[in-house]
């Protein structure tokens, strides 16, 4: 019997993985990050917004793991009735958590900046927020990760 | 495909084993986790995240958390009531 190669890979992964993540899944996951998003803003600390980032991060962290970023991002955006022409899964991750009356796209795209940069070269042991504030904050990782010759994510 | 998991969570994951596999006693144990995994994913108790070491593997949620230490705190108050 003839299987197309997508389907093939997904019943390989599937196969593979004990514990299929399911929409139920997806929809806890983002609401976690919502969550972060609500403590942010409830915060007055100027670094609150790193534990949002970091629950961004985070769940984009796993999902690339099982080489599924841009594929759930895309699914999660269905999820949430979005539509972003993108294939670029923190920003979408974004859309689909913060308040947009907040976030706008130029800020949506500066944080996406930083969490790819972060993803690049941050060491997995290392806490985001030392990461960035070690590099000289958000706007400045946006703009290395701008002017970064090889960019693998 | 090993189920990675922190503490606190594998400690109630195998509470569930424990009350599970005596209904289920043709099922191999890493099915039944497996599964309390999903039950528990989908309800919000459980995360996955990947470990320090950058492998995928599952965490207590923060709602499983709170809840934890509620259980304790109340569990503390018994004992302090206790005559």
């Amino acid at each position: 019997m003839f299987l197309s190669p997508c389907f093939s890979a997904r019943l390989k992964r599937s196969a593979k993985d004990p514990v299929p993540y399911c929409k139920e899944a997806l929809r806890q996951d983002l609401a976690r990050v919502r969550n972060a998003w609500d403590e942010c803003q409830a915060q007055r600390e100027r670094d609150a917004i790193y534990g949002y980032l970091t629950a961004v991060f985070d769940l984009v962290a796993w999902w690339a793991a099982e080489d599924r970023a841009i594929s759930r991002a895309r699914w999660a955006l269905q999820l949430q009735h979005l539509a972003l022409p993108t294939t670029e899964p923190y920003a979408a991750v974004i859309l689909c958590t913060a308040d947009p009356k907040k976030v706008d796209k130029r800020t949506r795209s500066k944080w996406s900046r930083v969490l790819r940069y972060a993803a690049e070269y941050k060491p997995t042991a290392e806490p985001l927020a030392a990461f960035v504030q070690q590099r000289g904050g958000i706007n400045k990782c946006a703009e290395r990760f701008t002017r970064c010759p090889v960019r693998g994510a | 495909m090993k189920l990675r998991m922190e503490k606190s969570l594998k400690f109630w994951v195998d509470c569930s084993y424990e009350d599970k596999k005596h209904e289920n006693a043709n099922h191999a144990r890493v099915e039944l986790i497996a599964e309390i995994l999903r039950d528990y994913e989908r309800s919000g108790h459980a995360m996955r995240y990947l470990n320090t070491k950058g492998q995928i593997a599952w965490k207590a949620s923060p709602r499983m958390l709170s809840i934890l230490a509620d259980l304790e705190r109340e569990a503390e108050d018994d004992l302090a009531d206790w005559p």
